[in-house]
């Protein structure tokens, strides 16, 4: 396929990006990376105690837009450690326990990575009532190929040490990549392209453009919530990912009907604000960027709620890249969505004029 | 994306886990909640929770007294 934006330097960024760990409160290592790309193509960068980075264009002005994206992803912590050395874990993030037997993780332990597995009992030993046995919370465990606490404990293992899945980044097909967190670092990626395109085109804006890479989404938005407090923006366009429902085992019809390759979502929900998303749905006209939309009842479970509801309201909007089986290690995306949610966020901050009028009437 | 059970969820969760115990954690919080939900067929919400207050006092009073006079099982 042709790719108009991201080219092999972009991808091996992204690849980078998406193999390094960047647990839910531990995200400095990803952070680190994010910002020195970004760091070309930004005016100045910040960070908040809680590590949320951000990337300024045009510093100082009384009207501030920002392009958000999350930097955490999923993950589990070490929460019982037994006197057979075997480990149980709680969540740190929406981490599915279907999936975790037989996965390959590593522990973030005192004294650096330490490999280890989710275990399970082999097939041949699930017999009469064990037959159907399923993973849950309480019954997964890790094995470090060890056979005592104190051993665990002597490789730098604690209690609350996180631990995260090893699968990384991968090309599949023609048109898709597979990893682990896309959900959301590549809203993080997404968000530096369009600082690279606007510099690389030289284009002025008349407000002050913040990238936000927010920490803690995972767990209830919390970065977004902090970094929003701190920024006040008057606009926040917020990225995120969104489910594909026409693969296997899904339900369009309860679910809204997405499917990967048709290009990027928004979002109505009452968190997103109209003169936004009818912005954002021109500037896809406008541009022949395709693009699917979805509803959310309540709240978008993304950090379009922590912008909308900080402050005095901050007039919000979800731009969602189809995505195959969140919250696994293989979770898919289409490089042509990417590619146009990165084009419809370019094209979209350039309508945006200084003092926006976002009033209804 | 963030993941969040849904409330109805975690209270059909909690019913399958303590059917007999249930009673002995209406003083809880989340259990003020459930109870609040599941009787008037609503999500619980905690916003919602000041607006229904009056309904869940009356029915946690019944719930307290009942099984003092014929205790669950497992007491």
């Amino acid at each position: 396929m042709t790719q108009e934006i991201l080219g092999q330097k972009e991808l091996d960024f992204l690849q980078k990006y998406l193999d390094n760990h960047s647990p839910t409160g531990f995200e400095a290592e990803g952070q680190k990376l994010w910002v020195d790309y970004i760091r070309p193509f930004v005016d100045t960068w910040e960070l908040d105690d809680y590590g949320t980075a951000f990337g300024i264009v045009n510093p100082g002005k009384d009207f501030k837009v920002v392009v958000e994206g999350h930097a955490d992803e999923i993950s589990w912590f070490v929460n019982y450690i037994g006197d057979d050395g075997y480990i149980q874990v709680i969540r740190n993030g929406g981490s599915d326990h279907i999936i975790a037997p037989s996965m390959r993780v590593v522990l973030h332990g005192k004294n650096g990575l330490v490999p280890g597995v989710f275990g399970w009992p082999a097939i041949h030993t699930r017999i009469g009532k064990d037959e159907n046995l399923a993973p849950t919370i309480e019954n997964i465990f890790i094995d470090l190929g060890v056979s005592s606490k104190d051993e665990v404990l002597a490789l730098g293992i604690e209690i609350g040490t996180v631990v995260t899945y090893t699968d990384g980044f991968m090309r599949i097909g023609e048109n898709y990549i597979a990893g682990r967190a896309l959900d959301n670092r590549i809203g993080g990626f997404c968000i530096a392209q369009v600082a690279r395109l606007l510099k690389e085109n030289q284009i002025s804006l008349p407000f002050s453009l913040y990238f936000v890479n927010a920490v803690q989404e995972e767990i209830g938005l919390r970065g977004a919530e902090m970094i929003a407090h701190r920024i006040k923006p008057n606009a926040a366009i917020i990225t995120d990912v969104t489910h594909d429902t026409r693969s296997p085992l899904m339900n369009p019809k309860a679910k809204g009907d997405i499917k990967c390759g048709l290009g990027p979502t928004i979002t109505t929900a009452p968190a997103v604000h109209r003169v936004l998303y009818n912005l954002l749905d021109k500037t896809a006209q406008e541009n022949s960027i395709p693009l699917q939309k979805e509803a959310s009842s309540r709240s978008t479970g993304t950090d379009t709620d922590a912008f909308a509801y900080s402050n005095e309201g901050v007039p919000s909007a979800l731009i969602s890249l189809p995505l195959k089986y969140m919250h696994t290690t293989v979770e898919m995306a289409h490089i042509k969505d990417i590619e146009n949610l990165i084009k419809l966020i370019y094209y979209a901050v350039q309508k945006i004029e200084y003092k926006h009028n976002f009033k209804y009437f | 994306m963030l993941y969040k059970k849904s409330n109805t969820s975690i209270i059909l969760n909690i019913f399958k886990k303590y059917p007999l115990a249930f009673f002995h954690f209406l003083s809880e919080k989340k259990i003020w909640i459930a109870l609040a939900a599941v009787c008037l067929s609503l999500e619980a919400q905690i916003i919602a929770i000041g607006k229904i207050r009056w309904e869940i006092d009356i029915l946690a009073l019944f719930l307290c007294t009942w099984p003092l006079l014929d205790p669950p099982i497992y007491l």
